[in-house]
């Protein structure tokens, strides 16, 4: 498979605070990742760990602090004016709030006929062309939709013509930043599965950013995951084996905590063996290993040495001092 | 069956807007039993929220309760005096809700919010309020010497949660409240807060009312749950009943639209169609439009709760034919 985007040693460092007390944020620290053609890459960890960040680097929206973003085997950010704004239009977006994303002044029509013209569909054919749009993403029946504004629509419905217009301009790869999250449950899946489609049949790659590992491990069920924690990824691998096999404590930790919806398996399930259940703060990271301070496995080199991202097996990273020598987790 | 501490009969709560009067919660009856944890679930928009308002009597300016009853322990709360009722809410039955964490005061210390809101309704010394206080925050987990002179903005999102329902229970209510309290907090730290309250529903033995959209969350906890659909409550009873024995094709449908990180994926499908608007609810069964199993019936009789045996109520005409699996 080709590399699509890669990021080599990226860290984003976000100043803060006013002329007298300078603080930095850590969002990124030093990380390698490759996104590949036509794969589902779910990007999952808990707020404020640095995945939203991580989305607008891909994309080219923030100006890594140090590091490189490739696109194509090209550096993104020493490309001319021209080919970076053509690469851009690659990569396209979809965020959590689909109601902030749509103009409510206009139409459906209206939102989704101006990118098709400036991707040169001819004027007179604009209509036939929005229609098949809207019913290739499922909002039926299309003709009953044209005139519709945002706020006549469901969630479902806006999210589904957010990603219409995103694929206008046939990009290589999507960055979902939690496109489901404020979805009513029962048409979650609904989205993910149109997510799928868009993957299997326009070979769009995805990066899909989220808290939620159940709907990461639905999306990605063919895909691979990566597990972020203070902007450092701790384990990455094909979504099967690291779901089935999880190596971290931290990742082990996000499992157990996962709400399952099966009263007799939830009631099972054992106690969280983490120390802390407070996040440290991204401006004074901890040293060595920063999980060590909520680590119940955690020993002395943990607290001075980091360790580094290490291929365990066939295709499945991790980042722990400890991998092996801890006791493997089971659900129950 | 335990005897119920709350009983909701016939209870309609419209909405005053532009179009007219919007019906949120239509003729809803149930019965909330005395010390056991319930869970009523429902997607957004179905009223789930409007029945805790209408409870304690705190709706929006524009809705209003258009007929029905609400018992406490046998007494209508809705005849009762605005005084009579503010003396109740807390004292009675305690709330927590959603996004709670910003009611505190963000100028008063931990300690000094829960003492006085002890001296306020009851006559003790402050000593005794604050060693009270300090009782309760241990209860839920925190440690009291360090968050009693803490300000709000000092501790984290979830201590906050915590000390809200510490809080809550200060007054010894005889009901716990919970709307959505994990909105907005971390997985891990979700995970704490619900051990948390199913800790002490196990401890104190009060009764618990908890409203999500997360079936999920409940899972673990809850003992008795109720499933709510566009202004009506389609299904009630035991945990393991709804999950593993419905009789109610949204039920049905809701727990097989939610992704799970263990088991099989290929069973799980999204129910077809789009939840309906109140302003003009579908006739009959308002599920009918989305339902694999509608017949001609269904769009013209509203279904009634009616009991299916175990202490299981399902308002579904087919629900004979429907299973699942």
């Amino acid at each position: 498979m080709e590399s699509l985007v890669k990021l080599r040693d990226v860290s984003v460092t976000f100043k803060m605070g006013g002329l007298r007390k300078r603080t930095h944020v850590h969002a990124l620290s030093d990380l390698s990742l490759c996104l590949f053609e036509h794969e589902i890459l779910a990007i999952v960890g808990e707020s404020g760990c640095g995945k939203s960040t991580l989305g607008r680097v891909v994309l080219g929206l923030i100006r890594p602090t140090s590091g490189e973003v490739l696109y194509m085997d090209e550096n993104i950010w020493k490309m001319k004016w021209k080919r970076s704004q053509r690469s851009h239009s690659t990569g396209q977006i979809v965020h959590q709030d689909s109601y902030a994303a749509l103009n409510p002044m206009r139409t459906v029509y209206q939102t989704l006929s101006a990118p098709l013209i400036h991707y040169g569909v001819k004027r007179g054919k604009s209509k036939e062309e929005v229609c098949n749009l809207l019913k290739f993403v499922g909002v039926m029946p299309p003709g009953y939709f044209l005139n519709k504004y945002p706020h006549h629509l469901s969630g479902g419905q806006r999210q589904r013509i957010v990603f219409a217009r995103s694929i206008i301009p046939k990009p290589k790869f999507i960055v979902a930043d939690e496109p489901v999250s404020m979805i009513d449950a029962s048409l979650r899946l609904s989205i993910l599965d149109l997510m799928m489609k868009l993957n299997d049949e326009m070979s769009i790659a995805f990066l899909y950013i989220t808290h939620d590992l159940a709907t990461a491990r639905y999306i990605a069920r063919r895909g691979r995951i990566a597990v972020i924690y203070l902007g450092r990824i701790i384990e990455m691998g094909k979504l099967d084996d690291v779901f089935q096999r999880p190596l971290h404590p931290y990742f082990q930790a996000l499992l157990t905590a996962a709400p399952i919806p099966d009263p007799r398996l939830a009631r099972k399930k054992k106690v969280l063996p983490l120390k802390s259940m407070e996040l440290p703060s991204a401006e004074n990271l901890p040293s060595g290993c920063s999980f060590h301070p909520r680590c119940s496995y955690a020993e002395e080199i943990c607290t001075t040495e980091r360790p580094i991202l290490k291929k365990e097996s066939g295709d499945h990273w991790v980042a722990c001092h400890k991998v092996g020598r801890i006791p493997s987790w089971n659900h129950i | 069956m335990a005897i119920p501490i709350i009983t909701i009969k016939d209870l309609v709560v419209e909405y005053k807007v532009r179009e007219g009067a919007i019906r949120v919660v239509d003729d809803v009856s149930l019965e909330v039993p005395k010390g056991r944890f319930t869970a009523l679930i429902g997607e957004s928009g179905c009223g789930k929220t409007t029945i805790v308002e209408a409870i304690l009597n705190t709706l929006p300016p524009n809705g209003y309760i258009r007929k029905g009853e609400i018992l406490f322990n046998g007494k209508n709360l809705l005849s009762l005096k605005e005084e009579e009722q503010r003396r109740f809410r807390w004292k009675k039955i305690a709330t927590v809700f959603q996004a709670a964490q910003n009611s505190l005061n963000p100028i008063k210390v931990i300690g000094e919010q829960m003492v006085e809101t002890i001296l306020d309704h009851e006559s003790v010394s402050k000593k005794e309020a604050l060693k009270k206080s300090s009782n309760l925050l241990e209860l839920v987990g925190l440690e009291p010497s360090r968050v009693v002179n803490s300000y709000p903005h000092e501790i984290s999102g979830g201590m906050k949660q915590k000390v809200i329902i510490a809080t809550s229970l200060l007054l010894d209510p005889e009901m716990l409240i919970l709307d959505e309290p994990t909105t907005a907090l971390d997985l891990i730290t979700q995970f704490y807060l619900l051990e948390t309250l199913g800790k002490l529903h196990k401890k104190l033995g009060i009764t618990m009312m908890m409203v999500t959209h997360d079936v999920s969350n409940v899972a673990r906890h809850a003992d008795r749950v109720a499933i709510m659909y566009a202004g009506k409550i389609v299904e009630v009873g035991d945990i393991d009943e709804i999950f593993y024995n419905s009789h109610h094709p949204y039920t049905i449908g809701l727990l097989n639209s939610i992704p799970s990180i263990i088991g099989d994926l290929s069973k799980k499908k999204p129910i077809p169609g789009l939840p309906p608007s109140l302003l003009d609810p579908p006739s009959g069964c308002r599920f009918h439009p989305r339902c694999s199993y509608t017949e001609e019936v269904c769009k013209n009789i509203v279904p009634e709760l009616k009991s299916i045996g175990n202490e299981h109520l399902t308002a579904c005409l087919r629900w004979s034919d429907i299973t699942t699996e």
